[in-house]
């Protein structure tokens, strides 16, 4: 009979946990995306056009997380984009980033994402923020974009 | 028809108005159950003040408690593609609890505007309040007015109506400005500073500008910032204020290189003036120039610029 009550009481409970679990950690890419964005935004009403943003950098660490919190090497975020965004990482973390940018005349623009596997299922949820600027103008910085946001 | 069929048609009729019962009251009996539940959320939540007497006195334990609970419920919203509605609730809560708990603050721009739905003009300005609330209790959170100030001044502007994009603005240009003078190991800090005093000046607070120039000046060793913030400072100041500004950087770069020239220039800012000892010793060589102990004497007495020694 109790094995049976702890039984129901834990089908019914794991999921829930690990559900809420996965949740509570999607705040890491958001928090981190709006990171970017704030730093990207200041940097384009400094700079002038063509180095409004800094230039592309691939996903850092390179590989997303499968399923755990990953602590990165030494020299992880060294890159002078994420210098010049004051973005890094100093604990684990479960999210990889990536900033693009590039300049075409008088405007430049760039995307950041977000690529994560809480799961460790091999399928990556993905969230983006854009921003642009030109010339004259305050830099704009564009709605959150999501693809599987929950894998 | 046979008859083991007729005998069956009761039971078949049975199971199919059954399901046909369930199929359609089965939608609205969840739509209603769902709603109750979110409104649940929000009624559940006791009120900041009602929130701290319930506390018994744990109230950073309340606080983080409900800090960790509101994460989960801002990752569900996004399952659920779903505003939350009582994010602002659980923050204000959680901040009158715990009014020194830094990590809502850094989050609060996240939580209230990076939804799942487009974020309203409500939620811009609860932001705000709530940074300023952060700013209040953590004065001296160099990393807090720079996450209020970026947003304040280049986030929030573009989606608000335009009598709150000023205001924003200039608080964001302000608080940028305080980040400037705060203690930061963050190398993109002084670009901030720049960024701020552009925006002071389009905003017509060319004193606050100028002020903020000079703080930046006086912390900065970085010659391509300090060309930066002179190159907007001399455009900032008419041709007498920019003579005075430059004697008086040549005077203090020169005690700088002459007495203590391997230190820099923030640590030569906290030394003070270094009088020569033997000859400042008695209390009438105290008051004669050259024995100046602080930088303000030291201005106002040597170098002869009067109220801009600070």
């Amino acid at each position: 009979m109790c094995i049976a009550i702890a039984g129901s009481v834990l089908g019914v409970g794991v999921p829930a946990f690990f559900r809420n679990l996965h949740a509570s950690r999607l705040v890491e890419s958001m928090d981190g995306l709006e990171r970017i964005a704030r730093a990207a935004a200041e940097r384009a009403a400094t700079e002038p056009v063509p180095t409004a943003y800094p230039a592309s950098v691939g996903p850092t660490p390179a590989a997303v997380p499968a399923g755990v919190a990953l602590r990165d090497p030494p020299g992880s975020w060294d890159d002078p984009t994420w210098i010049s965004l004051g973005f890094g990482f100093s604990t684990p973390h479960r999210y990889s980033f990536e900033f693009e940018s590039e300049h075409r005349g008088r405007r430049a623009r760039y995307r950041a994402s977000a690529r994560g596997d809480l799961d460790g299922d091999g399928q990556l949820s993905e969230f983006s923020v854009r921003g642009e600027t030109s010339e004259g103008k305050a830099p704009l910085t564009f709605p959150l974009e999501m693809h599987r946001e929950m894998e | 028809m046979p008859r083991w069929l007729l005998e069956l048609l009761p039971t078949w009729l049975c199971a199919f108005l059954g399901i046909g019962l369930v199929a359609a009251a089965r939608g609205p009996l969840l739509q209603s159950y769902q709603q109750p539940a979110a409104h649940e959320e929000v009624s559940l939540l006791l009120s900041p003040e009602y929130s701290v007497v319930f506390s018994l006195g744990h109230r950073e334990a309340l606080a983080d408690y409900l800090f960790a609970n509101l994460l989960v419920k801002y990752g569900l919203s996004f399952r659920e593609k779903a505003r939350f509605e009582a994010t602002y609730r659980y923050l204000d809560t959680i901040t009158t609890l715990a009014p020194r708990f830094a990590r809502p603050y850094l989050y609060v721009d996240t939580l209230l505007t990076m939804r799942p739905t487009p974020a309203l003009l409500e939620d811009y300005l609860d932001t705000r309040r709530l940074h300023e609330r952060g700013l209040e209790a953590l004065p001296s959170h160099q990393e807090l007015w720079l996450v209020a100030g970026q947003f304040a001044a280049y986030l929030a502007p573009q989606r608000v109506p335009e009598p709150y994009a000023k205001e924003l603005r200039l608080k964001g240009a302000r608080d940028l400005a305080r980040a400037c003078e705060l203690v930061s190991n963050n190398a993109n800090i002084p670009y901030g500073c720049i960024a701020a005093a552009r925006l002071l000046n389009r905003e017509g607070q060319r004193e606050a500008m100028i002020r903020m120039l000079s703080r930046t000046l006086s912390v900065n060793d970085d010659p391509e910032i300090r060309k930066m913030a002179l190159g907007y400072l001399e455009q900032a100041v008419n041709e007498r204020e920019r003579d005075r500004y430059a004697r008086r950087v040549q005077a203090l770069e020169s005690v700088w290189r002459q007495q203590v020239p391997h230190v820099s220039r923030v640590m030569m800012s906290l030394l003070g003036p270094g009088p020569e000892v033997w000859k400042c010793a008695g209390l009438n060589a105290a008051l004669t120039p050259g024995c100046e102990t602080t930088w303000r004497d030291w201005t106002e007495v040597k170098a002869g610029f009067p109220g801009n020694g600070r």
